[in-house]
């Protein structure tokens, strides 16, 4: 998959059950996330988004990640919601993973986003060698100090 | 005694509903919650919410639960806390336990919004400390900030089972595995997506066959089930956990409906034996609406929205009349008929369908 | 095992007052209000009772005040469920064992 022809980033809607949910549709305010029914699985229209990332956020499932497939360098980036304890911090290497938490190559973080608007949840990016951007969907969970 | 118009019991999102609806329909409102804090299970749902915008969606839980405690207050709501509907005395009222001692409730109607309760699984030491629901580790590490285990097995890949274990991970624990006796995943695969990508492992067709240990749980014995969810010998595997949470279903909490003689039927895919009602939630008992868990195990957002449904038409079947009454009972059907619409629903809808035309049916309604 | 949650990436608990109570004798803080249950976890207690016939360990299991798995004795009085019953400073908590009755524990 690469980016439009728009911009340089895409939105992987990893939702493909017909569940009854749409925050994707209401949280994006350019239109580019619309469903007719509540149980539709959501469609992009690339030309509309603004790359705000906050469906990213939003979605209560967290199937939506932001794609940056050709970041330069060979590299690729990939942005997903993270709600876990501790955060990554920018420039810490990580290992990437695939949708089944299986390691994939090592990554670098490249943003930790914490908005309003994001409720809690982070937002964070990894900086991955392009070739495996089909793949990386998260970072293997930090392990957290314990009492 | 106490006299109301409308007693609604329980204070979760199906009885939040009712007593906000019925209350800004101008009936006096009662509604009785056996626990120290209204919001039902809302309180523990820390994940944001599936649904649209009028159910609330993309709010967490306990966001939702104060809202709606907000809604309530302003509606005039009057709430008991700490306050337990035992059943029925011999002239009819509700018997509440507060305080210590019971107090007659007379109402005029009745909302029953008892929820549900968490089913059990019994296995070779599953009492022994550290199996648990997961409703009860959920309460532990979201309310009350106590973690239960840190090396946990979850039974059960239902929503429950999924949303439990993230949650669980949320707080500093690790899943080692979750089963799941079906074939395949029962909740929806955005919540297996997530605790899948953080690594744990989804074993479909297996189950837990014993928890070992002296004073707590050691270990669980896992094993591969086959067509019969029967465990296939030579399959165990041993797990190094300290706890074990059954997430195995939820049946209606039916037992006050139960006094009021209202007539059930039984849908296995919505927890078993429950009260059937009409279209606006109204029991065989004319007196009686039931709505939520009790009345058919789905979600908190059609709970909610079965709630508003149970307290507008009560309202109504006692003459309190809104302008926006007609038009506000056909979205809130609108909205249910959008919440169970699409193909994962599908078996929900088929009983909710056939629970219906029985409520519809029949003569439950003679002169009223 | 068990153990008092410090940071949560989504919840901000409320602040409660340590307080003092005794387990089974045992000097031990908790925090105020929070369920009996939670304290013992928190102290790495598990076991809060034992079964009336076989002396079987019981512990948390609902936790939310249904099952009467979790009862314990406060103050000489038995039969406390552990897990809504908020913990208050000097509380003298016991394990129950058996069906502990009042004044013959």
């Amino acid at each position: 998959m690469s980016a439009n022809k728009t911009h340089p980033w895409t939105i992987l809607l990893e939702c493909r059950q017909q569940i009854p949910c749409d925050p994707c549709t209401t949280a994006c305010k350019t239109g580019a996330i619309t469903m007719e029914h509540l149980t539709d699985c959501p469609t992009f229209h690339p030309e509309k988004c603004v790359g705000c990332k906050l469906c990213v956020a939003a979605c209560p499932g967290q199937a939506i990640f932001f794609q940056v497939p050709d970041a330069g360098d060979g590299q690729a980036t990939v942005t997903f919601p993270y709600e876990y304890l501790p955060l990554p911090v920018v420039g810490q290497e990580v290992s990437a993973v695939d949708a089944f938490g299986q390691p994939v190559c090592a990554a670098v973080v490249d943003a930790v986003e914490q908005r309003p608007a994001f409720d809690r949840t982070a937002l964070v990016t990894l900086r991955f060698p392009a070739e495996y951007r089909e793949q990386v969907r998260f970072l293997k969970r930090l392990t957290r100090e314990v009492g | 005694m106490k006299e109301t118009d409308i007693l609604v019991t329980g204070a979760g999102p199906a009885g939040l509903g009712a007593a906000i609806e019925a209350a800004r329909s101008g009936a006096r409102v009662l509604l009785a919650d056996e626990n120290r804090k209204a919001g039902g299970q809302l309180y523990k749902q820390i994940h944001k919410f599936f649904g649209s915008k009028a159910h609330h969606a993309g709010a967490r839980g306990f966001q939702i639960a104060d809202q709606l405690l907000r809604e309530a207050e302003e509606a005039g709501v009057e709430t008991w806390l700490d306050s337990r509907v035992l059943g029925l005395l011999d002239d009819g009222s509700a018997a509440v336990l507060r305080n210590g001692v019971v107090e007659p409730v007379s109402a005029r109607r009745t909302v029953l919004a008892t929820g549900a309760k968490e089913n059990a699984l019994a296995f070779p030491g599953w009492t022994l400390p550290g199996v648990m629901t997961a409703g009860a580790a959920q309460t532990f590490s979201n309310v009350h900030g106590t973690l239960v285990g840190r090396r946990i097995l979850t039974v059960g890949s239902g929503n429950v089972g999924l949303i439990v274990s993230y949650q669980l991970m949320q707080a500093g624990a690790e899943i080692a595995a979750l089963v799941e006796a079906a074939p395949q995943i029962t909740g929806y695969q955005v919540h297996a997506g997530k605790i899948r990508r953080a690594g744990v492992p989804v074993r479909t067709s297996h189950t837990v066959v014993e928890a070992r240990g002296r004073d707590r749980v050691e270990e669980a014995v896992i094993a591969q089930v086959d067509d019969h969810f029967r465990p296939i010998p030579g399959t165990e595997e041993t797990l190094a956990v300290d706890t074990i949470l059954l997430a195995v279903g939820l049946t209606p909490r039916a037992e006050i409906s139960g006094m009021f003689h209202c007539e059930t039927t039984y849908e296995g895919a919505l927890g078993g034996i429950l009260p059937i009602h009409d279209a606006c939630m109204r029991s065989s008992c004319p007196e009686v609406y039931v709505c939520g868990d009790l009345a058919g195990v789905e979600e908190a957002s059609t709970a909610l929205e079965e709630g508003r449904l149970a307290g507008l038409h009560a309202a109504q079947s006692l003459g309190f009349s809104r302008p926006d009454g007609a038009e506000r009972m056909e979205t809130l059907q609108e909205s249910l008929r959008a919440l169970r619409s699409g193909a994962h629903a599908a078996r929900r809808l088929a009983c909710k369908e056939r629970i219906i035309a029985k409520g519809e049916g029949g003569s439950h309604h003679v002169g009223e | 095992m068990c153990r008092h949650i410090e940071a949560h990436p989504i919840v901000a608990y409320p602040d409660r007052p340590p307080v003092a109570f005794t387990f089974d004798g045992r000097p031990l803080t908790g925090l105020a209000g929070q369920p009996i249950a939670a304290a013992l976890l928190d102290n790495g207690i598990s076991v809060f009772r034992h079964t009336p016939k076989n002396g079987q360990p019981r512990s948390l299991f609902c936790g939310i005040g249904q099952c009467s798995d979790c009862m314990v004795i406060v103050d000489g009085r038995p039969n406390v469920r552990a897990c809504v019953t908020p913990l208050e400073e000097g509380m003298a908590i016991e394990t129950q064992k058996g069906l502990g009755k009042v004044g013959v524990l």
